[in-house]
């Protein structure tokens, strides 16, 4: 008894003891690639990328899923726009999240992050705005992952200007600062309705 | 007449035109949408769409396989021909405009949210008005293009 007693007392005053334990996210490794979108809406079909992201083992532990708003296939979420990604977390080849692209307030829709593009978003003043336009930074479960859309090529046509081609860049890098479980919400204004946020 | 003829005659009758609308009847579960979408482009919209297919105030959302969409692209034109109202609830909408999405349902946490949805209202046609209300369980009519037919949920009427 005397031994129990003398073991809560210690506890009591051990550094973090009322602290909990914080969650392990996998570790990934870095990686960089990027994929040649040449043929933008020209016709009803899909344009895809997939591609995972593994832990230092090697284990796949995430899927990037992206689709343009023509994809009818099987998935977690309805993807519509003009390009659009989801991240989700696997384990044996099955998805374990929801879209993890979308910080917590912006779960009530599957397009209402910054995971979709629509090419105005792209042009101009939108597509310099930070984290809104062409350059989109996410922090989650110990990685930043950070897409670029670059070599864009506009089409001038009778109903206005089109995307017709464009490059999506992907680049994951380990943060332990980043322990979010899904995208950090970040402190950038959003642009404004005319860049169809 | 012979009965043959009648028999073909009622066989005829009981296959939609491929033009024209076809009403129906049912039961749905009537959800509040979000109306902070409402104007930006939904669920529908696609790579390099003009007009881009905005979610509106006065339209439903739904999920595409209670309509047998098997092909978005090809849907498209008929959004804006599908009409219903709620005639317990005094509301009603005009057009489609979005998709029914978001995190899953927290009643079935394992399933995407529009499973999610139909598993918790077995048989009910699933709506969402991003402009409208919440209005449980209530009736429902539509009118769609022939080519749509009738969604889960109701059966056509005269």
């Amino acid at each position: 008894m005397r031994l129990v007693a003398l073991f809560a007392i210690f506890n009591a005053f051990l550094p973090g003891a009322a602290v909990q334990k914080a969650h392990a996210w996998p570790v990934v490794r870095a990686f960089s690639h990027y994929w040649r979108i040449p043929d933008v809406g020209s016709t009803d079909q899909d344009t895809s990328v997939a591609t995972f992201i593994y832990d230092v083992s090697g284990t796949p532990v995430y899927k990037l899923e992206c689709h343009n708003g023509n994809y009818s296939g099987q998935s977690e979420l309805n993807f519509s726009g003009t390009f659009q990604c989801a991240l989700f977390a696997i384990e044996k080849g099955k998805n374990t999240s929801w879209n993890l692209l979308a910080t917590k307030d912006e779960r009530t829709s599957d397009w209402g992050n910054r995971g979709r593009m629509i090419a105005e978003q792209l042009q101009g003043k939108c597509g310099s705005w930070p984290e809104f336009g062409v350059q989109r930074t996410f922090k989650l479960r110990g990685m930043i992952i950070n897409f670029t859309y670059r070599d864009l090529q506009w089409i001038d046509g009778d109903k206005g200007r089109r995307l017709g081609a464009f490059t999506f860049a992907v680049r994951v890098e380990p943060d332990e600062k980043a322990t979010s479980s899904e995208a950090e919400s970040i402190n950038v204004p959003k642009p404004p309705k005319t860049c169809l946020w | 007449m012979a009965p043959e003829f009648v028999i073909l005659d009622v066989l005829l009758a009981a296959i939609p035109p491929k033009n024209g609308t076809v009403k129906c009847s049912g039961t749905a579960r009537v959800l509040k949408g979000n109306s902070a979408q409402i104007g930006l482009p939904g669920g529908w919209d696609g790579p390099n769409l003009k007009p881009h297919i905005l979610v509106t105030k006065n339209g439903a959302a739904i999920i595409p396989s209670q309509w047998s969409v098997t092909n978005k692209a090809t849907f498209r034109p008929y959004l804006n021909l599908i009409k219903g109202a709620f005639p317990n609830a005094n509301a009603s909408f005009a057009g489609v405009s979005e998709i029914i999405g978001g995190a899953p349902d927290p009643n079935f946490p394992h399933l995407p949210v529009q499973q999610g949805l139909m598993a918790d209202y077995p048989g009910d046609l699933i709506i969402e008005l991003p402009g409208g209300n919440d209005l449980d369980e209530t009736a429902v009519t539509i009118t769609a293009p022939a080519a749509v037919g009738c969604p889960v949920g109701t059966s056509q009427v005269p």
